[in-house]
C-alpha cells in the first residue's frame, strides 16, 4: 500500500507548496522614496532605511561618503518588525514611499510603519543619537502606515495616514495641531496645497478640499468640497489655476474645477494613471500605467500627443526647461520634447538604468536626479541625454 | 508580457473575485465566500470522484487485511494479490489522488487571487495593475474593502476567533475522511496528519492576512457538507481502535492491544 502510505505526505507537501505559493504575492513594503532637493543638497532614502543628505559636486569628485565638509550625512531607521507570529528579527529597515521633506532647519520623512521623523542635519553629521531635543528633533508616531509624501506649509508638516486622515504636526515640535476626520478606509496619495485649503484625493472615489485654518484643538476638521468620481483615485492631486488634476482607478486623469461636483473632462488612458500629472504652460503631462505619456490641454482634456515608453509608468515626469524626463519601470529614462508640432517627439534616450524606477525624480539645474529599485541615485544630464555620476546608495 | 499562468487560470479568478465584490451589497468578504462556493462546485464531480474512490478503498480494508495475513512477509506475493484485487473490485488505489492534484492549480489561482487582490501594500496594488481587465465593474471596485465582520481582511486575526473556526473545521473535515488503518504505523502517522494539519493551518491564520483564513474556513466548511453527503458523519462517530485489528507480523513497535473488528 505504497500510495497509501504516500498521501499524507503528499498532501502535506502539496499544502506546503499550496500555502508557498502565495508568499510572493503577500509582498513586503520594499518601498520607493524618491528624491528631493534644497540648498544644493539632494535628500533620498535607500532600502536599508537609511536617510540620507548628499551633494552633487562631492558625488561627482567621488568622494567618500558622507563629505562632512559638503553638508553630507545619513541615518539609519529601524522599525519593529511586523505583526503577526514571526521567527524574523524584531526590528527592520523602514521603508519609505516619498521623498524626504525638507523644511527650514528639519528634514522630515515618514515610514511606512507610520512614523513621521523630523531630523537636523547638524545631529545627524555628528552621528549623535535620535532623537537630539536640543536640536528640536522628534519622532510622531501615527495610527496608520504613512505612503502619501508630506506636505509642508509655513509651520505645520500634513502628513496622510492610511488610517483615513490626515494630520497637521507642528513643523517644530511634532505635535499634532490640526486633524481632518475620516475620509476613507486608508490614504495611500500625498495632499497637495493651494491657498488656506489642502486637498486629497482618496480610494473611496472622493477629491477633498479642507481649510487648513481655523482647526480647534481635538475637533477633526471636515471637507469644504467634496467631488465624487466613478472610482477611487490613485494618483496624488496636482493644482493649478483653481483645476485638480488627479488620476483614477477607472483609468481617467479627472480634470476638475475646485467647487464644483461635475469634472470639466475626462480623458482615458489604457490603465491607471498611479503618477501625479506634471502641469506646464496649459498642459498636462500624465503617465499611465499603460506605458504611455499623455499630453493634454489643460482646459479641455484634448490630447496633444501621446509617447509609448512600453513600460508602465509610476514615477511623475520631470520638466527641465522645455524637455520632459520620463522614466518607467523599466529602467528607462526618456527625455521627450515637448513642443506640440515636432515631429521627432525623443530628445535623446532612452537611457537605462537597469532597475524600475518609481520615486519621484528631482530637477535641478538641468541635472535630474533619479533614485531607481537598484538603491542607486543616477545624474542625469538632462541636455546631453546621459548619465554623469551614479552612486550605491547601500553597500550590499 | 503576461505569463501563461497568469493569462489562463490566475487572472481570470481574480478578476471574477473582484467583480463579484462590487455586486450591490457585496463586499471582499463576501465575495471569497461566494468564489470558494462557485470553486467548490465546479469541482464537485471531481471531488465527489476523490471521495467515492477514497471510500472504495477503504471498504477493501478487510479483504486487503485478509491478503496481508495470507501472505505473510512475503512482499512481492502480497503486491501481486492486491493488485488482482483491485482488478477485480475496479478500483485504482490512484483514483482518490488526481482528482485531487487537478484541483490543485485551482486553488492555488483563488489562493494568489484574494492575496493580490487585498493588495495589502503599494507594490502590490502596482503589481495588481497588471492582472485587471478593463471592465467597468472590476475598475470600480478597485481597491478592494478590506472589513468584513470584526476582520480587517489584509491583515491577520488578532483575536484567536478565526484560528480556532479554521483549525476546527480542518479537524472536522479530516476526521470524517480519515479511516483506520490495519498498519499500526500508518493509524498513528494518520493520527499524527489528523492533529498536525489542523494545528499548522490554525497557527498560520495567526500569520497570514484573514482573507486567506476566511476562505480556509468556507473551504472546509463546504468540503465538511460535501463530506456528508457522500459518507455521513463517516468516521468522525466510528472509533478506528475498534474496528480493525493490527496486521500480525507487522514490524511496528506500537504497543496497542489487538482487538477485534465490530459488526
Amino acid at each position: 500500500m505504497k500510495i497509501e502510505r504516500l498521501a499524507p505526505f503528499i498532501a502535506l507537501t502539496l499544502s506546503i507548496l499550496f500555502l508557498c505559493s502565495c508568499i510572493p504575492s503577500a509582498g513586503e513594503a520594499e518601498g520607493w522614496p524618491g528624491v528631493s532637493s534644497h540648498n544644493g543638497l539632494l535628500y533620498t532614502a535607500a532600502g536599508d532605511g537609511s536617510v540620507m543628505a548628499l551633494n552633487s559636486s562631492a558625488r561627482l569628485d567621488g568622494l567618500a561618503f558622507p563629505s562632512l565638509a559638503d553638508g553630507e550625512w545619513y541615518f539609519r531607521i529601524e522599525v519593529p518588525a511586523g505583526g503577526g507570529m514571526s521567527c524574523g528579527p524584531s526590528s527592520v529597515a523602514a521603508a519609505f514611499y516619498g521623498a524626504p521633506v525638507v523644511g527650514e532647519d528639519l528634514v522630515y520623512v515618514g515610514t511606512y510603519s507610520g512614523d513621521v521623523l523630523a531630523m537636523s542635519p547638524s545631529a545627524r553629521s555628528q552621528n549623535l543619537t535620535f532623537p537630539q531635543r536640543g536640536s528640536d528633533e522628534w519622532v510622531c508616531p501615527l495610527p496608520g502606515n504613512i505612503v502619501g509624501r508630506p506636505v509642508i506649509d509655513g509651520n505645520t508638516l500634513y502628513v496622510p495616514s492610511s488610517d483615513g486622515r490626515i494630520y497637521g504636526l507642528d513643523a517644530i515640535y511634532g505635535d499634532v495641531r490640526w486633524k481632518s476626520g475620516s475620509l476613507g478606509d486608508k490614504l495611500w496619495t500625498g495632499p497637495a496645497i493651494e491657498g488656506d485649503t489642502i486637498y486629497v484625493s482618496t480610494f473611496e472615489d472622493y477629491v477633498y478640499g479642507l481649510p487648513t485654518e481655523g482647526a480647534s484643538l481635538g475637533n477633526d476638521v471636515e471637507p469644504s468640497w467634496a467631488f465624487k468620481g466613478d472610482a477611487g483615485f490613485v494618483s496624488s492631486p496636482v493644482l493649478r489655476d483653481d483645476m485638480v488634476f488627479v488620476g483614477s482607478f477607472d483609468r481617467n486623469v479627472y480634470g476638475i474645477r475646485v467647487g464644483e461636483s461635475e469634472a470639466t473632462w475626462k480623458f482615458a488612458g489604457g490603465n491607471w494613471f498611479w503618477a501625479a500629472p506634471v502641469i506646464d504652460e496649459g498642459v498636462v503631462y500624465a503617465g499611465c500605467l499603460d506605458g504611455k505619456i499623455y499630453a493634454l490641454d489643460a482646459e479641455t482634456g484634448d490630447e496633444l500627443w501621446e509617447f509609448d515608453t512600453g513600460s508602465q509608468i509610476v514615477a511623475s515626469p520631470v520638466l527641465v526647461g522645455d524637455l520632459l524626463v520620463v522614466a518607467c519601470d523599466s529602467g528607462e529614462v526618456y527625455i521627450l520634447r515637448t513642443d506640440t508640432v515636432v515631429d521627432e517627439r525623443l530628445a535623446s534616450g532612452p537611457v537605462s538604468v537597469d532597475a524600475p524606477i518609481r520615486g519621484s525624480i528631482c530637477a535641478q539645474e538641468g541635472t535630474a536626479y533619479i533614485r531607481a529599485q537598484n538603491d542607486r541615485l543616477y545624474a542625469l544630464d538632462v541636455e546631453r541625454g546621459r548619465i554623469i555620476w551614479e552612486f550605491a546608495l547601500t553597500t550590499e | 508580457m503576461t505569463d501563461p499562468w497568469s493569462l489562463i487560470v490566475l487572472n481570470p479568478v481574480l478578476n471574477v473575485l473582484i467583480a463579484l465584490s462590487s455586486v450591490p451589497g457585496g463586499n471582499f468578504g463576501l465575495a471569497i465566500i461566494a468564489l470558494t462556493v462557485i470553486v467548490r462546485l465546479a469541482l464537485l464531480p471531481l471531488t465527489l470522484k476523490q471521495l467515492k474512490a477514497t471510500k472504495a478503498l477503504q471498504g477493501m480494508q478487510p479483504k486487503i487485511q485478509e491478503l496481508q495475513k495470507k501472505c505473510g512477509k512475503n512482499q512481492q506475493k502480497l503486491q501481486q494479490e492486491m493488485k488482482k484485487l483491485y482488478a477485480e473490485a475496479g478500483v485504482n488505489p490512484l483514483g482518490c489522488l488526481w482528482p485531487m492534484l487537478v484541483q490543485f492549480p485551482v486553488w492555488i489561482a483563488l489562493y494568489q487571487s484574494i492575496m493580490r487582490a487585498l493588495a495589502t501594500t503599494p507594490d502590490s496594488l502596482l503589481d495588481l495593475s497588471q492582472h485587471l481587465y478593463s471592465w467597468p465593474v472590476v475598475t470600480q471596485a478597485i481597491p478592494c474593502g478590506s472589513q468584513f465582520l470584526w476582520l480587517n481582511l489584509g491583515y491577520p486575526d488578532s483575536t484567536l476567533i478565526l484560528a480556532v473556526i479554521v483549525g476546527g473545521t480542518m479537524w472536522v473535515q479530516q476526521k470524517m475522511v480519515t479511516g483506520p488503518s490495519l498498519d499500526p504505523r500508518q493509524q498513528s502517522m494518520n493520527r499524527m496528519m489528523q492533529m498536525m494539519m489542523p494545528l499548522m493551518f490554525a497557527v498560520f491564520t495567526l500569520m497570514f492576512p484573514s482573507g486567506l483564513a476566511l476562505f480556509w474556513a468556507v473551504s472546509n466548511v463546504i468540503g465538511i457538507v460535501i463530506q456528508y453527503f457522500v459518507t455521513g458523519w463517516g468516521y468522525l462517530r466510528r472509533k478506528p481502535s475498534t474496528e480493525l485489528a493490527p496486521v500480525h507480523g507487522s514490524k511496528s513497535t506500537t504497543k496497542s492491544k489487538p482487538q477485534s473488528r465490530k459488526g
